[in-house]
């Protein structure tokens, strides 16, 4: 899940200057609100997770790695 | 000579509605205050390389008598107005020069001007930018670099809209975009235009947040929608307080289009400093979803949602590639005809961390910072946030004629309610 995360973050969302890693810090990226919605719309089409309010924090979203534990908690 | 971007020549349109209609010009200020006065001496330097690095600074638009698409003419540098203000008020102060039309862009003279006002112990640096030349993440680069000595000349323009091709190319790639404008008279979308009003100077107010208000506005926004989606929340909260206005003049029920700005390239590092680089976002709130901030708020993430899976940015890039060589006073009619007059609600932008990469300008750190746009009627309010040093600003911007001093009250109050905390009410 992580690899295909991070090739969604790669390809869709984000533009790296260099070749990013699932512990590449996002918010530095340049992942932001907008970039947050589109990420959910493919969390939601990839792995069918609808994620709440309160899993959306800056905590949960710094790295594709936390993400990927999130979604894999609520899958 | 730079061609005008395809998102210019969207603002372009919005530009010549305003000049056709007694609106001025389509002009921006940026408040950067300061802990202590700035040396003078050392803004008038700065600026004077800055003139020499960026030749668009010292440009006017004219359009091609063959293709009618806007191109930037290029003039001899000139100095860049800095104005030093020693007594003064920053509201009057920045009513007054948004309103002066001294910046036009289709004349030769500078595009933009610095001024410099202190009062006491509180310092600002105002600057005054016209919106065809710059967008907020552009002036974001220019904060970045304004106390720069380099003048070397830089080439910080360029197209970023990535559609092409022939006209019917782009009238199939557009089309899903046009349909969807189809829908539109189908809902009962208002702003706060008064038709039969004359419209007037543009105004202001900024309602800044002390760092704890923040934090209580922030909490609140987590438990609605999650920390991190402040565009749907900001915006939703920014149409309830519109409609509660239009409910307020008892003209029926009101459904609300949302126009969000939305930046082509998410990393500015990868973009130009000057032009304009955003899509705009038309996205529909129904009136029965505004009775809640949460329902708006996920009504809105729906419809964002609803505009992505339907693949209606890449067809509203095309259909604004396709309107690039469409003359100005022309450009809106098809959004005005779809909208009986009117062109969306309200304007709306969450543009983040103001000055974000500069904790200094002239030696003095940033204590605050927010923009100030003026807007058009239609729809004659807009309503932006931003942040600095973990303190949120709403700058409420409308034209006299649209919204009166019952009505403003009417909307502060509003905000203030959903956001959860209020504000001393002074620029």
């Amino acid at each position: 899940m992580e690899t295909k995360l991070l090739e969604i973050i790669q390809n869709e969302i984000l533009e790296f200057t260099g070749s990013p890693t699932p512990e590449t810090d996002l918010f530095e990226a340049g992942l932001d609100s907008m970039a947050i919605m589109q990420l959910l719309l493919h969390i939601e089409d990839h792995f069918k997770v609808v994620l709440e309010p309160a899993d959306l924090s800056r905590e949960n979203f710094q790295t594709t790695s936390k993400i990927a534990t999130l979604i894999t908690s609520k899958s | 000579m730079p061609k005008a971007t395809s998102s210019d020549a969207f603002l372009l349109g919005l530009e010549s509605l305003m000049r056709r209609s007694g609106q001025g010009s389509h002009i921006a200020a940026t408040v950067i205050e300061l802990a202590g006065k700035p040396d003078p001496y050392s803004i008038r330097k700065a600026a004077e390389a800055l003139c020499q690095r960026h030749p668009l600074l010292h440009a006017h638009l004219r359009r091609s008598f063959f293709t009618f698409i806007a191109k930037w003419q290029i003039g001899p540098p000139g100095a860049l107005p800095v104005i030093t203000h020693e007594t003064g008020n920053l509201e009057e102060l920045v009513t007054r020069i948004l309103n002066a039309g001294e910046i036009d862009i289709f004349r030769p003279g500078p595009n933009l001007q610095i001024h410099v006002l202190s009062q006491g112990d509180n310092h600002s640096i105002i600057l005054l930018w016209p919106h065809a030349l710059f967008d907020a993440i552009g002036i974001e680069k220019l904060i970045a670099e304004l106390d720069s000595l380099d003048s070397i000349p830089r080439q910080e323009w360029g197209e970023t809209n990535p559609s092409s091709g022939t006209p019917a190319e782009l009238w199939k790639a557009a089309y899903p975009m046009i349909e969807e404008m189809r829908t539109f008279p189908s809902a009962s979308i208002r702003s706060l235009h008064q038709p039969r009003r004359r419209s007037g100077a543009a105004r202001f107010e900024v309602l800044k947040f002390s760092s704890d208000s923040t934090r209580i506005i922030q909490d609140k926004l987590a438990k609605t929608s999650g920390e991190l989606l402040m565009i749907p929340y900001f915006a939703a909260l920014s149409a309830r307080a519109v409609a509660k206005v239009i409910n307020s003049r008892n003209t029926g029920p009101s459904d609300m289009l949302v126009s969000l700005p939305v930046q082509r390239i998410a990393n500015p590092s990868a973009r130009p400093l000057f032009q304009n680089h955003m899509a705009a976002w038309s996205l529909l709130l129904g009136d029965q979803d505004l009775n809640e901030l949460s329902t708006a708020t996920k009504a809105l993430y729906r419809s964002y949602a609803s505009f992505m899976k339907r693949k209606l940015p890449t067809a509203m890039e095309a259909l604004i590639k396709l309107n690039e060589r469409c003359p100005s006073r022309f450009y809106l009619f098809p959004i005005t005809h779809y909208l009986k007059g009117e062109i969306c609600s309200l304007f709306h932008s969450h543009t983040g961390k103001v000055a974000a990469q500069t904790e200094a300008l002239f030696t003095k750190p940033i204590l605050n910072a927010y923009h100030i746009p003026s807007v058009s009627t239609p729809p004659g309010i807009g309503i932006f946030f931003s942040e600095r040093n973990s303190q949120l600003a709403c700058t409420i911007s409308w034209r006299e004629g649209s919204l009166d001093a019952d009505e403003l009250i009417t909307l502060r109050q509003h905000l203030f309610d959903d956001l959860g905390a209020k504000a001393p009410t002074s620029p």
